[in-house]
């Protein structure tokens, strides 16, 4: 009996072994049936366990020798077929008879795995699913196994060396990979095995190779379960779109994300090397930043990030960049480094104006009476007006009216007090200060008073003494 | 140091900063030069007796130039001066430096080397030779309760108050339970614009006073954001350490709202120390991906630290209105325009001598730019402003072609008259140009342009003047170190 149940469940693996679900093409079982009573008169070594499973060639030229039956050509398989069953006969049979050792269903039926339902003996196919999947307690369809289902018969991919990859790329895809939510996060949960730690779900392993994941996960080499896998390069890669989070379309994202990148648990390492949030954050990277991967072998390239201007920066946002970068500087670090700032904030004699445009030295005074843009930002007027006039011959070489430069008006001299109110700036780029105190001083000078509506004397005193000393003298200390 | 040395060394920085690369430094080094002269006036005297009455009651030299005569015996005026050239050559280097071994700590380097090699010394800002823009260490940590950042050295305080560079330390806590940070600093204050101190000579080109010693700088911000509105309010205090007098006293606000499709702007500051508002201004700003439309009103008042006269002279601001937008009729055309409308504070002088003077005026331009193909753009800008000291016209148009993603070349012509309201001068200029720019590799470009300018100066005396005159620029930039040519990343697969 026990002889009789190895006989079959060698046999029935046996034909099961080129591969479940593909149906056996060559030998016509069927009309051999009266020539073989029995299965092992050719397959013998599924028995015996040593020798060939398929009959010598020979064999079939006893019949076949062109007299009594036409000629045929068959060669028996060398070597094991392609597949990645964890199958073999021997060790199958020890299974089933350490496990089913009374159930004498398979008792001398090779039928009992190769033959569907009631057909006939010889009518041979691979093994019957069915039967695997009954005896194996698999419910549903094949390839919507339970998780760990698939490692009863198969091996990972990446053992199954003889496989190739056309062969790899006919596996059939499970229900659970059309599910909407399977790319973002749901294969991950899946991935995961009960045990945890450093192990993936086989049915992962029995299809996909690591090359799968690392053509999106940036994390790869840091994600244990992906490193359970394997290298293969025959597995298939991901083909499609890589899928973006929901939380990236909304439109504070770009403003948010800073704080939704320190909450526990959060994700971005998954699609984002360090270098894909420098696309932006050009100066020293903030610490989460840091704390990302930077792009390397062995893992995906990841989101590629692409700078887009904000809608503020506008054709005028130069001229008008001032409050939002004052009111919130931290966001303009992020895409600009300092030495954006330093272009324009301590501008190069030598280089094209970034801020200016070509061809601003012509058009400058307009710009600079009236204070267009605030000059002094920028420029020290010293250092660049001043020097320049100086250099042009511009600059007053002593009291106002003396070489007559404001001829435009008679009197100028005399009238200048609404002008120079109203440009003041402009004429400290020309003048200095004693070109005024000549006139506007008590100390050395016609005692014309210079000050204005709104001149709060006691206050300034009070700040900066020496400011009204320069004109009235060390006594004005003192008084009200 | 000899000019050949400086302009070695110019020469030799970007080359230097090259080799300098390192797995945690990231960099960039431009040097550029240019080929500019510029006339300007030259004071002269005519003997009393040799000056004659025009028409009009006015006097002129003999040469026919309008002269003014006090109670000596020679009157002034002022000739075309020569024609002055200058050959400014600079290199300007920045560097950030991190993975130093201290997690969260990095240092930061501007510099600045500039020399006229010329030999005429009369190109601005080109002393001293070397400057440094900025040179400082950098420590940020995050803890539980908020990211701490330190700094130290020298350093450009963007603000409100004036873009200010200092020398010292300067902290900043983000907290983060609540969205609120703070910010504090104290050091030597540099010049106002300027990598130098304020009692540098280079500072000083009419030998004015100035103070002795560096002021002393202490100041700080606060600032609250959510997802709509950043706030910030900053003070900031000057002291000359030399007798402890202010050199400014001053406080400012600064604030964004950001709506759906809408942001508002607003910011003032209050001058502490002289006890009034100084200038503030007020944006609304309407943008879809199509068109934009912004408005703002804004009163702008000179501000002077208190070691100079000038704010003893009461400046007048003034107050300002002014519109701008965008519209793209599709991807090929795009119109831009801005106007600007502007009125003083009646400047209440006591002697109105002199009557006709603008007090208010106008600023306006209006563009297009034409996309033809993805190659070719055309731009053109009309543009006038009137307003008190000087007024312009512009009439300006441009044509790029951008041969290949690193390749562009262009040529732009135009005309601007530039009359002056304070003195007989309608300056005319006329230029057309030629520019390229060429992107040799992520990380270097090299760009240049050529001018032909033709400037003329009319005046209803000898003053007249003109200059043609021939402006070639030429500059490189290189950027260097990690992260200076990013694209493409390395491969993913391992090779096998």
């Amino acid at each position: 009996m026990r002889r009789a149940l190895r006989f079959v469940v060698l046999l029935l693996g046996f034909v099961a072994g080129p591969g479940l679900g593909a149906q056996q093409a060559g030998f016509p079982h069927e009309r051999h049936a009266q020539l073989f009573p029995l299965c092992t008169t050719c397959h013998a070594g599924v028995v015996d366990g040593t020798g060939s499973v398929f009959p010598d060639a020979a064999r079939c030229a006893t019949c076949h020798d062109g007299t009594v039956q036409r000629r045929v050509t068959w060669q028996a398989r060398a070597g094991p077929r392609a597949n990645n069953l964890r199958f073999d006969h021997a060790t199958h049979t020890t299974a089933v008879l350490a496990h089913r050792a009374s159930d004498t269903t398979l008792s001398g039926d090779c039928s009992a795995c190769h033959v569907e339902g009631s057909a006939h003996r010889m009518s041979v196919r691979p093994a019957v699913l069915a039967q695997c999947y009954s005896c194996h307690e698999t419910p549903g369809v094949h390839v919507d196994a339970p998780n760990d289902a698939c490692a009863r018969c198969h091996v990972k991919l990446t053992d199954a060396r003889l496989l190739a990859p056309a062969a790899i790329a006919t596996f059939p895809k499970p229900a659970s990979h059309a599910d909407p939510s399977f790319k973002t996060g749901g294969h991950g949960k899946l991935a995961k095995t009960a045990t945890g730690g450093g192990a993936i779900a086989s049915s992962c392993a029995t299809c996909h190779s690591r090359d799968m994941c690392i053509t999106c996960h940036v994390d790869a080499p840091e994600s244990r379960p992906i490193q359970a896998l394997a290298l293969d390069a025959r597995a298939p890669r991901y083909a499609g779109k890589e899928p973006v989070p929901a939380s990236h379309a909304d439109r504070n994202f770009s403003r948010a994300h800073a704080g939704l990148a320190t909450k526990p648990g959060a994700t971005c390492a998954t699609c984002h090397t360090r270098e894909s949030c420098e696309t932006c954050h050009l100066n020293v990277p903030p610490t989460p930043v840091l704390a990302l991967a930077a792009a390397g072998t062995g893992r995906a390239v990841g989101a590629h990030v692409e700078r887009t201007k904000p809608v503020s920066h506008g054709w005028d946002f130069p001229k008008r960049h001032s409050v939002e970068a004052n009111a919130r500087p931290q966001q303009c670090e992020t895409c600009h480094t300092r030495e954006t700032c330093l272009t324009c904030h301590r501008p190069e004699n030598a280089r094209q104006s970034a801020f200016h445009g070509a061809g601003f030295l012509t058009k400058h005074p307009s710009a600079a009476f009236s204070r267009e843009a605030r000059c002094t930002d920028c420029h020290n007027t010293a250092q660049f007006c001043q020097s320049c006039h100086q250099k042009s011959g511009l600059t007053a070489a002593g009291r106002i009216g003396k070489t007559g430069y404001h001829d435009a008006f008679r009197g100028f001299s005399l009238g200048h007090g609404k002008a120079a109110r109203q440009n003041l700036e402009t004429c400290a780029g020309c003048h200095a200060e004693r070109d005024c105190t000549a006139c506007h001083s008590v100390l050395g000078g016609f005692g014309f008073s210079p000050h204005g509506p709104g001149f709060n004397a006691n206050r300034l005193k009070s700040k900066n003494p020496s400011f009204c000393v320069a004109c009235h003298g060390p006594g004005i200390v003192g008084k009200d | 140091m000899t000019r050949a040395l400086r302009v070695a060394a110019v020469l030799l920085l970007p080359v230097a900063a090259q080799h300098a690369a390192a797995q945690s430094v990231r960099g960039r080094v431009d040097a550029s030069a240019q080929a500019v002269s510029f006339r300007g006036l030259k004071p002269d005297s005519a003997e009393r007796d040799s000056v004659v009455t025009t028409p009009s009651g006015g006097f002129e030299s003999p040469e026919g130039f309008a002269v003014r005569c006090g109670a000596g015996a020679f009157c002034a005026f002022l000739r075309p001066g020569p024609v002055r050239r200058a050959l400014p050559l600079t290199a300007t280097a920045s560097a950030v430096a991190w993975g130093l071994g201290v997690e969260g700590l990095s240092l930061h380097a501007s510099a600045r080397l500039i020399a006229d090699i010329s030999g005429s010394d009369v190109w601005p800002g080109a002393s001293p030779f070397a400057q440094l823009l900025e040179g400082f260490a950098e420590y940020t940590r995050s803890y539980e309760r908020g990211t701490l950042r330190a700094r130290g050295g020298r350093q450009l305080l963007t603000s409100r108050l004036e873009p200010m560079g200092f020398d010292g330390a300067w902290a900043n806590v983000r907290l983060a339970s609540i969205p609120v940070e703070g910010t504090l600093y104290a050091g030597w204050g540099l010049g106002q614009a300027s990598a130098l101190p304020v009692s540098s000579p280079a500072l000083n080109p009419l030998d004015e006073w100035r103070p002795r010693q560096r002021q002393w700088v202490v100041g700080g911000d606060a600032s609250w954001s959510n997802e709509i509105v950043d706030v910030r309010g900053e003070y900031r205090r000057e002291i000359d350490p030399e007798d402890h007098n202010f050199v400014s006293e001053r406080a400012a606000v600064s604030a964004v709202a950001r709506l759906p499709y809408v942001r508002v702007n607003a910011s003032f500051d209050y001058n502490i120390a002289e006890g009034r508002f100084g200038s503030a201004d007020l944006t609304g700003t309407y943008a879809v991906p199509r068109y934009s439309a912004s408005m703002t009103v804004r009163r702008y008042r000179p501000y002077f630290s208190l070691w100079t006269l000038w704010g003893a002279f009461s400046p007048a601001g003034y107050d300002a209105i002014n519109a701008s937008g965008r519209y793209e009729l599709n991807a090929e055309l795009a119109f831009r325009a801005r106007v600007e409308r502007y009125w003083y504070d009646n400047a209440d002088v006591s002697t109105q001598l002199v009557t006709g003077l603008k007090d208010r005026g106008w600023r306006s331009s209006a563009s297009v730019t034409a996309t033809v193909n993805p190659r070719w753009t055309l731009d053109g800008t009309a543009g006038y402003d009137a307003g008190p000291g000087a007024s312009g016209s512009t009439l300006e148009a441009s044509a790029d072609y951008a041969k290949s993603a690193t390749l562009t070349v262009g040529g732009d012509a135009g005309v601007i008259q530039r009359p002056l309201e304070l003195r007989f001068y309608d300056a005319t200029s006329r230029w057309i140009g030629v520019h390229a720019s060429w992107q040799a590799t992520q990380a270097r470009r090299v760009w240049g342009d050529l001018a032909f300018v033709g400037d003329d100066r009319s005046r209803p005396d000898a003053g007249s003047s003109s200059m043609d005159q021939v402006r070639l620029r030429a500059g490189a930039s290189l950027t260097f170190g990690r992260g200076a040519d990013r694209v493409p990343l390395p491969p993913a697969r391992p090779q096998r």
